[in-house]
């Protein structure tokens, strides 16, 4: 189920992104995928769910990260654990 | 051919490109390389840390072009370094840096790495900045130790801070024979020596005494600066992991969960090397555990030589991987 988008919390995803996969944010579109087009891995899966866990302060399952292989992937399983709202 | 810095080997065996804002360097693995016999016994692997001291030995080659004959390049920060393939031998490691000056200092140059494999798949990416010394710069090198002999003095704030670097007079509570137990490492690349304080699940005291006798003081030229001398920033990182191991392994086998695998060192973020170690110093590791997750554990921590903080690690990921093919180095 796709949610409603927090551009905020967007940009804030986009920039965690970009600095574990070396990036420019603005490379990082909300449906580039991490591995196709960024050069992403398990290790840097891990670093990104470690790093978003650690802002929100929330945990979200390992069983997770095949679901979050976009930006718009990851912001729609962050705002499933955070409880965000639309 | 002799160094004017110590390494752990000859990183670069070939150079292509160098021009102002980029240089493209080459490396072949080769098993018989030094300090590769230890990492690890039954098969070899480059270290992820000898990957950053390709890119490190690729800028110096680069200042040396275009920053005169004597120039010299020393690793201050990394941003970011990151290992996504293994390197075995028979691989080619193609280096290839872009290098930026800062509009603040003119001393400080900023380089993107990006690092492939002879099959064109990434091995490692790196952000790093390096402080470039002119040969007759006065600026002195991290953590140079003053003409006069004496250590140079705390930052205001104090970089001492009480109990963080303890004098440990009390017998360590794994000796080398237990830390050999641990670790996959051997010599000359098991960079830990003893541990002297181990909380499962939280922090890890490390030591590691630095000698002159060690691989990466072989094949130095004569009458070099005492900067010359610094312990390679790779090794540095690498003894800083291997502590960050033992603790992890050790937490692992505390809570009756093992870990088994080969380690990898998946990729070290917001580090500050301020200092260095010379011979006759030891290197104290300080590891916390930030995080565990599966198979992966995130640390960090800081380094201590001689009573002085010389670098801080934001981050550290290692992991263990069932199979080598999966594996990062």
């Amino acid at each position: 189920m796709s949610q409603a988008v927090n551009a905020d919390h967007l940009d804030e995803l986009r920039e965690i992104v970009a600095e574990v996969l070396e990036v420019e944010p603005e490379e990082i579109t909300e449906t580039s995928s991490f591995v196709e087009e960024h050069e992403a891995d398990s290790l840097r899966a891990i670093e990104i769910l470690a790093r978003i866990e650690k802002k929100y302060g929330i945990d979200i399952p390992q069983s997770e990260l095949p679901n979050m292989g976009n930006l718009r992937a990851v912001h729609d399983v962050v705002a499933q654990h955070a409880g965000w709202q639309a | 051919m002799s160094r004017r810095f110590a390494a752990p080997l000859t990183a670069v065996d070939r150079v292509g490109t160098c021009t102002a804002t980029r240089v493209e360097a080459v490396k072949e693995i080769v098993a018989d390389d030094p300090y590769l016999a230890g990492h690890y016994p039954d098969f070899t692997i480059y270290p992820g840390v000898f990957t950053l001291e390709s890119v490190h030995q690729a800028v110096r080659l680069w200042a040396r072009e275009h920053r005169g004959g004597g120039a010299t390049a020393d690793l201050v920060r990394i941003d970011s370094l990151s290992f996504a393939a293994p390197l075995l031998p028979g691989d080619t490691l193609h280096i290839g840096c872009d290098v930026a000056g800062d509009a603040d200092d003119p001393h400080l140059v900023r380089v993107r790495a990006r690092c492939t494999r002879g099959d064109g798949t990434l091995a490692a990416r790196a952000t790093l900045g390096l402080r470039i010394r002119e040969e007759g710069d006065s600026a002195p090198a991290p953590g140079a130790v003053p003409a006069s002999g004496t250590a140079p003095a705390p930052a205001p704030g104090g970089t001492r801070a009480p109990g963080a670097a303890p004098v440990l007079d009390h017998a360590p509570v794994l000796d080398h024979a237990a830390v050999r137990r641990v670790l996959p490492h051997r010599h000359p690349v098991l960079l830990v020596d003893e541990v002297a304080e181990l909380v499962p699940g939280e922090h890890v005291v490390a030591t590691k005494a630095v000698a002159g006798s060690e691989p990466c003081y072989a094949d130095l030229a004569e009458d070099l600066p005492g900067s010359a001398y610094a312990y390679p920033a790779s090794l540095l990182v690498e003894s800083f992991g291997q502590s960050g191991a033992v603790l992890w392994l050790r937490t692992a086998e505390a809570a009756g969960t093992p870990v088994r695998g080969t380690l990898v060192f998946g990729s070290a973020r917001d580090v500050s090397i301020t200092g260095s170690a010379r011979p006759g110093q030891v290197l104290r590791h300080v590891v916390r555990i930030d995080r565990t997750i599966g198979d992966n554990v995130l640390m960090e921590g800081e380094i201590w030589a001689g009573g002085e903080r010389i670098a801080t690690v934001g981050s550290v990921l290692a992991a263990v991987r069932g199979g080598l093919s999966a594996a990062a180095p």
